[in-house]
C-alpha cells in the first residue's frame, strides 16, 4: 500500500468531478432543496380540509326562549380549527360537491339531534366521505370526534358525555379501501413515467456519445422518424410494464379498482409519450450518463413530492399547488385516481387527458427540434 | 459530364478556425479520389459538409447533382465515420439490418452480401461489443455499403485493419469504382493512397495539391507521396 499512488487516484477523480460543475452544483444543492422542500409539505398535513355540514335538525327552543342548535355548535367548533375549512350545505348540495372534489368530508346531522343530545339519548350522525384518500379519512375522523366530544359535553346535558353513533358512508370507495388502494393508481403512473424517461434519456444519448447519432443522421431518416421509432419502441415496453404492473396490484395486492383498464392505459400512453420525448430533449443538455441521472432530482423528485404522490395536490398551498399544475405526472394522478378508485369515465377524465396530450406534443416538439442536421 | 461532387468556395469556421476554407473540389463519377492530410487538416469536416451533417458558412457542395444538405439524397450516399459507430449490444448482423432498413433497402440478401464481402459471414451473430477493433471497422464498412449507395465518402476506413485486409478493402474498392460508385476516402496512410484514381493533399483546411500519385510524385520530384506531401506543404508554407 503506498499512500502516494492512493492520493494519485483521490486527486484525479478530484479534478474530474471538479470540472463537472453540475455535479458539484448538484450534490451541494439538490438535497437542500428536496429537504426542504418535503419539510415542507409534511409539516403542512391535512391543511384544507373541506368539511361540509348539512344540518336537518331545527335545533332545540330552551325554555328561555332561546334556540340552541347543535349543528351550529359543531360548525363553530370545527371552524376553529385550522386545519378544516367548513361551509354549511344542504345535503343535496354537498353530495355534489363531495363528487365534483371540492368537499372531502360531509357531516349530515339528522332531523332531531340536538333532541336527541339534549335527552342524553345516543344521537346518530351521518358521515359522508369521498373516500378515495384513506388518509384524509383519518383526519375528518380525528377533527370530528374531538369537536363532538367537546361540543357536546359543554352542551345543555354537561353531566354526561353522549357518545354519538356514525354512520359511515362513501361516495367512491368503501370502508375496505386503505392507502395501498389509494396509492397504487398514482404509483402504476409514476413508474412508467419514470423509467421511461430514464430509458430514453441515457439511450439517446448513447447515440450521441457513440456516434451513431451522427450516423443516423447519414442516412434519409428525419428527425420525426427518429422521435416516433424510440416513442413506438420504449411506449411498448411502457404499456408491458404498466400491465404488469397493474395485474400484480391487482391480482396479487389485492388493490380495489372500479375503472376501466383500457382508459388506464391511455392515461399510460400519453405519459409514456411525454416522457419519451422529455428523456430524448433533456438529453442533449447531458454529456455523460452521469449528468442524465442527474434529471432524477431536477425532473422526477419534485413530481413525486407535488403531484399527489405523497399528499393530495389539494392540500398544497397555492404557490406549490400552481408548481403541481405544471406537472404532467399530476394529471396523470388525478385521471388515474378518477378512473381506477372512482369508476368514472372518458367524459369525466377529458380534460386530464386533454392536458397529458398538450404535455406530450410540447415535448414531442421540443424533442424534434433538438435534434439537429447541423450540430457543431 | 456531371460531376458526382462539386464544391465552390466552400467554408466551414468553427470559432476563429477555418476547418474548410473556399474549398473547390471536383471529382467524377467512378473515381476513387483520396484526401489526404495530417489531423485537423479539415478531411473529416469536408466530408461531413459532403454529407450534409454540417451546414457550410459559405460557397456551396453539390453532390450527385444536389445541393447540400439534402436528405433525399443520402439514400444514394455511403458514410463511414471515423468513429465506430454501431450499437455495441446487437449483434454484427443486426447493426447491419438497422443502417439497411434506413437506408432504404428492400433485398433481404444484400444484408448478407455486405457482411461476406468484409468478410464477416462467419462473425454475423457475435455481439458488435465482443469483436475487436478491427473487426468492428468491418462492420461499419458493412452498414455503410449494404444499400449499394452511387457515392462512398469513407473516413479513414482502413485504420485498425490489418494488412491483408486492407488489400482486400482496396480491391473491393476498386470494384465498386469499376461498376460506377465514386468513392471519397480520407486517410494520413500515405502507401494506400497511391491506389487512388487521384488524390487531394489537404493543409489547414485548403487542396494545396491535387493530381494522380503519379503527377504527384513528379510535380515534387520525389519517390514517395509522404516525401510530396511534405514538399508541397513546405511550399505552402512558404507561400
Amino acid at each position: 500500500m503506498q499512500p502516494n499512488r492512493v492520493f494519485a487516484i483521490a486527486r484525479r477523480l478530484i479534478s474530474q468531478i471538479r470540472r463537472d460543475h453540475r455535479s458539484v452544483g448538484l450534490i451541494i444543492l439538490v438535497p437542500m432543496v428536496v429537504m426542504g422542500l418535503l419539510g415542507y409539505i409534511l409539516r403542512l398535513e391535512n391543511q384544507g380540509l373541506a368539511i361540509g355540514i348539512a344540518a336537518e335538525d331545527q335545533g332545540i327552543l330552551l325554555p328561555t326562549g332561546a334556540r340552541i342548535s347543535a349543528a351550529d355548535r359543531l360548525m363553530e367548533l370545527l371552524g376553529g380549527r385550522d386545519e378544516l375549512q367548513v361551509n354549511a350545505v344542504t345535503a343535496e348540495e354537498g353530495e355534489r360537491l363531495l363528487r365534483q372534489g371540492e368537499l372531502d368530508a360531509m357531516v349530515v346531522l339528522p332531523e332531531g339531534f340536538t333532541q336527541a343530545v339534549a335527552q342524553g339519548d345516543k344521537p346518530r350522525l351521518e358521515l359522508v366521505l369521498e373516500g378515495s384518500n384513506p388518509g384524509q379519512k383519518q383526519a375528518v375522523m380525528f377533527a370530528l370526534t374531538g369537536a363532538l366530544a367537546q361540543g357536546l359535553s359543554a352542551g345543555p346535558t354537561a353531566a354526561e358525555r353522549p357518545s354519538v353513533e356514525f354512520e359511515t358512508r362513501y361516495i367512491y370507495g368503501g370502508e375496505e379501501y386503505d392507502f395501498l388502494d389509494s396509492f397504487a393508481p398514482v404509483y402504476i403512473a409514476f413508474f412508467a413515467f419514470f423509467f421511461v424517461f430514464l430509458l430514453t434519456g441515457v439511450s439517446f444519448l448513447r447515440e450521441r456519445s457513440q456516434g451513431t447519432m451522427e450516423r443516423l443522421l447519414a442516412t434519409p431518416v428525419g428527425r420525426g422518424e427518429i422521435v416516433l421509432g424510440y416513442m413506438l419502441g420504449f411506449g411498448l415496453f411502457a404499456l408491458v410494464q404498466s400491465a404488469v404492473v397493474l395485474l400484480f396490484t391487482i391480482y396479487v395486492l389485492r388493490i380495489h379498482h372500479t375503472g376501466s383498464l383500457a382508459l388506464v392505459f391511455l392515461v399510460e400512453a400519453l405519459l409514456t409519450v411525454g416522457a419519451v420525448n422529455l428523456g430524448i430533449f433533456l438529453s442533449t443538455y447531458a454529456r455523460t450518463e452521469l449528468q442524465v441521472v442527474q434529471f432524477i432530482p431536477i425532473v422526477i423528485v419534485p413530481q413525486v413530492l407535488l403531484s399527489g404522490v405523497i399528499l393530495p395536490v389539494d392540500s398544497l398551498p397555492r404557490v406549490l399547488r400552481v408548481v403541481a399544475s405544471l406537472m404532467p405526472l399530476t394529471y396523470a394522478n388525478r385521471a388515474m385516481t378518477d378512473v381506477m378508485i372512482r369508476g368514472l369515465g372518458l367524459a369525466d377524465v377529458a380534460a386530464e387527458l386533454a392536458v397529458l396530450l398538450g404535455f406530450a406534443l410540447a415535448a414531442l416538439l421540443l424533442s424534434a427540434l433538438s435534434i439537429r442536421r447541423q450540430f457543431v | 459530364m456531371e460531376f458526382s461532387i462539386e464544391t465552390v468556395r466552400l467554408t466551414k469556421a468553427f470559432g476563429a478556425i477555418r476547418a474548410v476554407a473556399e474549398l473547390d473540389l471536383r471529382v467524377q463519377p467512378g473515381e476513387i479520389y483520396g484526401l489526404l492530410g495530417p489531423n485537423g487538416s479539415g478531411k473529416t469536416t469536408l466530408m461531413r459538409l459532403l454529407v450534409g451533417l454540417a451546414k457550410a458558412d459559405s460557397g456551396e457542395a453539390r453532390v450527385l447533382g444536389r445541393r447540400m444538405p439534402d436528405r433525399g439524397l443520402l439514400a444514394d450516399v455511403g458514410y463511414m465515420t471515423q468513429a465506430e459507430a454501431l450499437y455495441a449490444d446487437l449483434t454484427a448482423h443486426e447493426n447491419v439490418l438497422f443502417f439497411a432498413a434506413l437506408s432504404g433497402v428492400k433485398t433481404a440478401s444484400w444484408i448478407g452480401e455486405a457482411l461476406e464481402l468484409v468478410g464477416l459471414q462467419a462473425r454475423a451473430n457475435d455481439l458488435v461489443g465482443s469483436l475487436s477493433g478491427g473487426l468492428r471497422r468491418r462492420v461499419s464498412l458493412a452498414c455503410a455499403l449494404v444499400h449499394r449507395p452511387r457515392l462512398l465518402i469513407l473516413d479513414e476506413p482502413t485504420v485498425g485493419v490489418d494488412p491483408q485486409l486492407r488489400v482486400a478493402f482496396w480491391e473491393h474498392f476498386r470494384r465498386l469504382a469499376d461498376g460506377g460508385v465514386t468513392l471519397v476516402i480520407s486517410s494520413h496512410v500515405m502507401d494506400e493512397a497511391g491506389r487512388c484514381d487521384r488524390l487531394g493533399f489537404m493543409r489547414e483546411g485548403r487542396l494545396i495539391a491535387e493530381g494522380s500519385p503519379e503527377q504527384l510524385r513528379q510535380r515534387s520530384g520525389t519517390m514517395d507521396l509522404e516525401q510530396a506531401f511534405l514538399k508541397f506543404a513546405e511550399a505552402d508554407h512558404a507561400a
